[in-house]
């Protein structure tokens, strides 16, 4: 099951995708590292789908080169998709059949999975089998999908928002199961707008907007790479002389030159509260500055990934 | 309310489009058709006399009155066939404007932007007494430009028979939206209302052969019957059946007006404990179609044996040269007028059957654009398996079918018909159909392949070959050009050409067809 030697399970270089004059993916690439969980993310339209789809042979490339689990999904479908287990973005499924004969349909058909792990997990998603599809809700759908993906005995899981429908006690369920697949030596591709679930699951992520990766690497590397917020409560007669040396070190100060925020300002308060956001470099000498400077109830925030992703959300609409 | 009205007719233009041109065309190749059936007045005399006094026609299509002009005859036959295409579109249109908008949340939709189950349902009335106008209307212009120019045709005439088609449509239309309120998916709705038409054609066969004619007041099937189009032309009979029109729209309205979202009166089984065997597509495949295939192989086969029963006088007519034109005459008039008709019989069942195989090739198409076949596909099957798989169940399932109607056929055809040969003749006329059904089901499957988006043109090889070979004898189209059409040739068929060279000519085209749609669909995106 193990990924050997921890190479790239998922490799994707200047994959480009167009329908018609629309440019869906624009010279984009992604790897993902065997046994790893890879968060993928990105505005709506920005190409997360097209990509999934094309790692799994199930959309031609333009342009570019993949190689899934050491395969070109485009020259050997059958045998990539073999050894993954997807959950599309929508699910439906076939509304006449119970949710256990969609289950054994999908088992049946792929003739590698794990049926002792498929009644449990049955039983930690709490759902009911033997119901019909049509009288599922979307998150029952969706759960049915989930159970045939992680008792399916594959190598690596493409997840394409995978617990959208699912209630927070799922998303719970959910998330020991993707850890638990990791443990076990499995991939995972993580796509979805849920940044706390991506920051909590994720070692490392990918982040694309209008075909293209914005940025990609450790969530621990770029959160380091990215700038912490400071906070802290700073005497009112010590702001000028504070500020200037923050801004000596290169440290934008909000509303630093306003006319409030000088010592002559008529306010009664006595402390001025301040938030600035530091780089990984000067942290140290800002927060030095700050103590220097009587400031009380200082705080440092490292970045999240919401702050990371968020700065790449403003997109056009595609 | 126009909003709702347009989006309507948008999501179902293309289909309702094509029934109505059926209804059209039928309406306006029908009467010249049955002017030239007969060579003079005596054997129309004679062949209406027969049909007066057969059971079997009878039961079929009703009385015939005297004296049997080509106007009766076309409203007696083609008549009830144009009301009962009238009663399954309303069946499938009631459907889609009801229970289906319920289970695509097009309703939930609706109301989420302020439209009141009111509207919603006025609307759906409304759309389908519009429809019903529009089908009734063709059926009355194509008929009466006949004015004058055919005997026994007259505008009164075209005018109550489009009223009879239009209520047949809106009765049924009614009862459907009704019923689909009631019933817990769409697919019930569509079986219940199939099965009402099923029973109003049953009532109006028992009420004609009985005779009961009171219980003629009791069918939307039978309409026809009651008003008596191009004959007596009873408009004021019609009258119970416009009320009956009303009164269903206002009790479907109030219905709806009292009825939740997804909601049911009754219940079908949600819960099922069994485990499904499948190890490959074509096993899923066959799990997924089988019921409608069991349903297609009882109609196709009682088809067959309605014309087994109905055989014995049109044959008799034949062999006694009082047929001698029109759709019939161009079929079976020849040497051997039972061996053709029995071709003639096999032929119209395969262009049934075509079309459902049809449908069931372009499921594929459906499944891709639903997200079902991305399932499939990521379980490890190839990029064709999908299409192969409905491809062998069809092939298979349709040699399957026409071989137990070609059974089903001969058995009956032995019992009414005399002859040596009729067991025989009338197997292979139906069986003989396969390579023609064959090479319709690879033209759908390079459809499927090759343009998805296109999944319509899937069905022009059906309309065409079927047009061709059913009426290019009666307008006179040159031979060469009805031998292109892939019905017909068989051992003694009614295409010119005949005999194993266009079968195997027909087997190869399915063999080329099919694999160029192998090969393609590797070579697509999923639709």
């Amino acid at each position: 099951m193990n990924f050997p030697d921890q190479s790239l399970a998922v490799e994707a270089n200047g994959l480009v995708k167009t329908f018609g004059s629309f440019r869906a993916l624009d010279g984009l690439h992604l790897g993902v590292r065997g046994g790893e969980v890879h968060g993928f993310l990105g505005p709506n339209g920005s190409g997360k789908s097209t990509a999934i789809r094309i790692l799994l042979g199930l959309y031609h490339r333009t342009a570019g080169s993949v190689r899934v689990l050491g395969l070109d999904p485009e020259e050997h479908p059958a045998e990539v998709t073999r050894r993954v287990s997807y959950v599309p973005g929508e699910v439906q499924l076939w509304p006449n059949l119970t949710g256990q004969e969609v289950l054994d349909a999908l088992a049946g058909m792929r003739g590698r999975y794990d049926p002792v792990a498929e009644r449990r997990l049955v039983d930690v998603f709490a759902l009911d089998p033997s119901r019909k599809v049509r009288t599922y809700s979307k998150g029952n759908r969706q759960k049915v999908i989930l159970v045939a993906a992680f008792a399916a005995r594959t190598d690596l899981l493409v997840l394409d928002e995978p617990t959208a429908g699912l209630d927070p006690l799922m998303e719970t369920v959910f998330s020991s199961e993707v850890r638990a697949a990791a443990a076990e030596g499995r991939t995972v591709l993580l796509s979805s707008h849920i940044l706390s679930e991506v920051d909590q699951l994720c070692e490392s992520v990918t982040i694309i907007k209008d075909g293209r990766v914005v940025e990609s690497g450790k969530v621990a590397q770029m959160r380091h790479l990215a700038s912490s917020t400071i906070t802290a409560a700073v005497p009112v007669g010590r702001r000028s002389a504070l500020f200037e040396s923050l801004i000596r070190l290169g440290i934008e100060v909000p509303g630093a030159f306003d006319p409030g925020t000088s010592e002559t300002s008529t306010s009664d308060a006595t402390v001025w509260p301040l938030t600035i956001r530091a780089s990984v470099a000067s942290v140290g000498a800002a927060l030095g500055e700050l103590l220097a400077a009587g400031a009380d109830s200082i705080t440092c925030t490292p970045a999240t990934l919401e702050d990371l992703f968020l700065r790449h959300y403003e997109v056009l609409a595609r | 309310m126009s909003a709702l009205l347009q989006l309507f007719w948008r999501r179902n233009r293309s289909w309702m489009l094509a029934w109505i041109l059926i209804v059209g065309l039928l309406s306006a190749a029908g009467p010249p058709t049955y002017a030239a059936t007969y060579l003079t007045d005596q054997d129309r005399a004679a062949a209406t006399s027969a049909a007066q006094h057969n059971a079997a026609t009878t039961v079929l299509y009703g009385r015939l009155g005297s004296p049997g002009t080509p106007g009766q005859m076309f409203s007696w036959e083609l008549g009830t066939f144009l009301t009962l295409i009238a009663a399954v579109m309303a069946v499938l249109l009631a459907v889609s404007l009801t229970r289906r908008l319920d289970e695509d949340s097009t309703f939930e939709l609706g109301r989420g932007s302020g439209l009141s189950s009111r509207t919603l349902a006025v609307a759906a009335v409304a759309f389908l007494c519009a429809t019903g106008f529009v089908v009734g209307l063709a059926c009355t212009l194509a008929t009466g430009l006949y004015t004058g120019k055919i005997n026994g045709v007259d505008w009164a005439g075209a005018g109550v028979l489009g009223l009879v088609v239009a209520l047949t449509f809106t009765v049924t239309g009614m009862l459907t939206a009704l019923i689909a309120q009631l019933v817990p998916t769409s697919r019930a709705a569509a079986s219940t209302g199939g099965a009402l038409v099923a029973v109003g054609v049953v009532i109006r066969a028992v009420a004609d052969s009985g005779p009961i004619l009171w219980l003629r007041w009791l069918s939307p099937m039978a309409l026809r019957s009651v008003a008596d189009p191009f004959m007596l032309d009873r408009v004021m009979a019609l009258a119970p059946a416009l009320i009956e029109t009303v009164a269903l729209a206002c009790v479907a309205v109030a219905v709806a007006q009292h009825h939740d979202l997804n909601a049911s009166l009754l219940h079908s089984a949600s819960h099922r404990s069994s485990r499904l065997h499948v190890h490959t597509t074509y096993g899923l495949v066959w799990r997924l179609i089988k019921a409608r295939l069991y349903w297609t192989t009882a109609l196709v086969a009682m088809g067959g044996m309605g014309f087994a029963y109905l055989g014995s006088a049109t044959i008799d007519n034949a062999r006694t040269g009082r047929i001698g034109g029109g759709l019939l005459g161009a079929q079976i008039t020849g040497t051997d007028p039972g061996t053709k008709y029995f071709v003639y019989s096999g032929t119209v069942l395969a262009l049934v059957l075509s079309a459902v195989t049809v449908t069931l090739v372009t499921q594929t198409i459906r499944d891709e654009n639903s997200g079902l076949a991305e399932h499939i596909r990521s379980t490890g099957t190839r990029p064709s398996a999908l299409l192969k798989a409905y491809l062998l169940v069809t092939l298979a399932s349709s040699i399957l079918i026409l071989t137990l109607t070609g059974l089903a056929t001969a058995l009956v055809a032995t019992s009414v018909i005399p002859g040596d040969q009729v067991f025989g003749a009338a197997l292979h006329g139906v069986v003989d159909q396969w390579p023609a059904l064959a090479l319709v089901i690879a033209c759908a499957a390079v459809v499927t392949a090759a343009i998805p988006r296109a999944a319509w043109l899937a069905w022009l090889p059906l309309a065409i070959g079927g047009t061709l070979t059913m009426l290019g004898g009666v307008f006179r189209v040159p031979d060469r050009i009805i031998d292109l059409s892939m019905f017909g040739h068989t051992t003694s068929g009614v295409a010119p050409t005949t005999g194993a060279a266009p079968q195997l000519i027909l087997l190869c085209l399915t063999a080329a067809g099919i694999m160029l749609a192998l090969a393609r669909i590797g070579h697509r995106d999923l639709a």
